[in-house]
């Protein structure tokens, strides 16, 4: 992939945002020239800020290593990536410590669920570099009709809803106005959040979002129902002798790029700088990449996006994509859309 | 003893206060009816105040709580279940 095949957003970025998108991918073989090119020439203040914003600290750090090029970054930042990459370590333990606890309650109360969005990706896009995709919650697509048993269910396990604010140690719940709003006018309920103690002393919030929906919930009708994606559900390793189920590999995409077509249309999305974006194109190009290398599977994916009526989203999202990272796969999918 | 009637009196006075609309029947569905989304949840938080009960999360959708009818029909649920354990009857509007 050549510098000059970049096309729209790319061109426009600063050279710490290049930089940043050029190492925000598992495999860099092919940019190794132009990150080698650009490294002596970033802010690396800026750059520093960028990949913490765009939560990609860990991946950038892991690829700048293994180029042998972390040096690029003074040593205080490359303590704070080694402190990132262990707290993330630390996190994905405790979380799928907790996941596996409301797994086996969901089990024996016959929920349907998937897990979607971070801890899935961390299982089943980024194994092989462990403990470099940052996540802060786990999300869970459930069926409403379930969302009271649900309900119950984690605050059996000693779960409140509500947001959990690190300044004095609570939880703080939304209105009876605000739940409300949530449920009728999003796709997710109000979050559930456990306070624990590690074995360091440390208090760390374990925070779980249930979504009814992959969509945009409220008064729109769901493209796909999740009755039909849990129906279609697929089992996943979570660790040793535990599987826990996620979505299709083509539902993956679609709700990766569903959650970035959503957000876009948000407002107050586009201006909160703390929610960086470029994780979740990182995500969706990795997913591609991943399931959509045959041919016959791109074809697949496009009939199947097309019987769900799904082609203006998918390709507003895949040609932003594209801006980020120039993917030969994703191009043709464009193609075809 | 519980009295649909009442009930769906009750809620339609709410319905009509709280959206500003002339009139609306037990079987009108809001949406159609041009009351829009954010006033269908003040309706909603009105209608829990009144009744003094909260709908649960799987209750809580456009299409489950549509209508005057739908609404009376889980309210009416509702006191049967708190009747059966000893509840409470709903309480009467006055004027």
């Amino acid at each position: 992939m050549l510098l000059e095949e970049y096309m729209g957003d790319f061109n426009y970025m600063n050279i710490e945002q290049k930089l940043m998108t050029l190492t925000s991918e598992i495999s860099i073989d092919e940019n190794r020239e132009q990150i080698i090119s650009l490294l002596p020439q970033i802010d690396q203040h800026i750059f520093f800020a960028e990949i913490m914003l765009n939560r990609v600290g860990g991946l950038v750090y892991y690829n700048l290593n293994k180029l042998k090029m972390s040096h690029c970054l003074c040593s205080s930042y490359r303590r704070i990536c080694k402190y990132l990459q262990n707290s993330i370590k630390i996190k994905q333990r405790i979380y799928e410590r907790h996941l596996e606890e409301i797994i086996l309650e969901f089990n024996s109360h016959k929920i349907d669920y998937a897990v979607i969005k971070g801890l899935d990706m961390v299982k089943r896009i980024y194994f092989e570099i462990p403990y470099v995709r940052d996540f802060n919650d786990i999300d869970i697509l459930v069926n409403k009709k379930q969302l009271d048993k649900i309900e119950a269910i984690l605050k059996s396990l000693n779960y409140t809803q509500g947001v959990y604010s690190e300044w004095d140690n609570k939880i703080a719940s939304l209105s009876r106005e605000e739940k409300i709003k949530m449920r009728l006018i999003s796709h997710q309920i109000e979050g559930f959040t456990k306070v624990i103690k590690t074995s360091e002393d440390i208090y760390m919030p374990v925070n779980i979002d249930i979504n009814f929906s992959i969509f945009d919930g409220g008064l729109k009708k769901d493209k796909i129902s999740s009755e039909v994606l849990l129906k279609n559900k697929k089992q996943n390793i979570l660790n040793k002798n535990f599987y826990y189920y996620s979505l299709n590999n083509y539902d993956t995409i679609i709700q990766l790029a569903y959650h970035i077509y959503r957000e876009n249309r948000m407002d107050e999305m586009k201006c909160d700088l703390a929610d960086g974006i470029l994780i979740k194109y990182t995500d969706l190009n990795e997913v591609i990449n991943k399931y959509l290398a045959k041919k016959e599977d791109q074809i697949l994916f496009i009939n199947y996006v097309k019987n769900y009526d799904l082609q203006n989203e998918i390709k507003e999202v895949f040609t932003m994509l594209n801006n980020f990272f120039y993917n030969a796969k994703t191009n043709a999918l464009l193609c075809q859309l | 003893m519980i009295n649909r009637n009442i009930i769906i009196n009750d809620i339609k006075k709410i319905i009509l206060d709280v959206s500003g609309e002339n009139n609306i029947n037990e079987n009108d569905n809001f949406f159609e009816k041009g009351i829009d989304s954010l006033t269908f949840i003040k309706c909603i938080i009105h209608i829990e105040d009144y009744f003094e009960l909260e709908f649960l999360d799987s209750e809580l959708s456009f299409d489950e709580l549509s209508t005057i009818s739908k609404i009376a029909d889980k309210i009416i649920l509702k006191y049967a279940e708190m009747n059966n354990s000893g509840g409470v009857e709903p309480p009467v509007r006055r004027k």
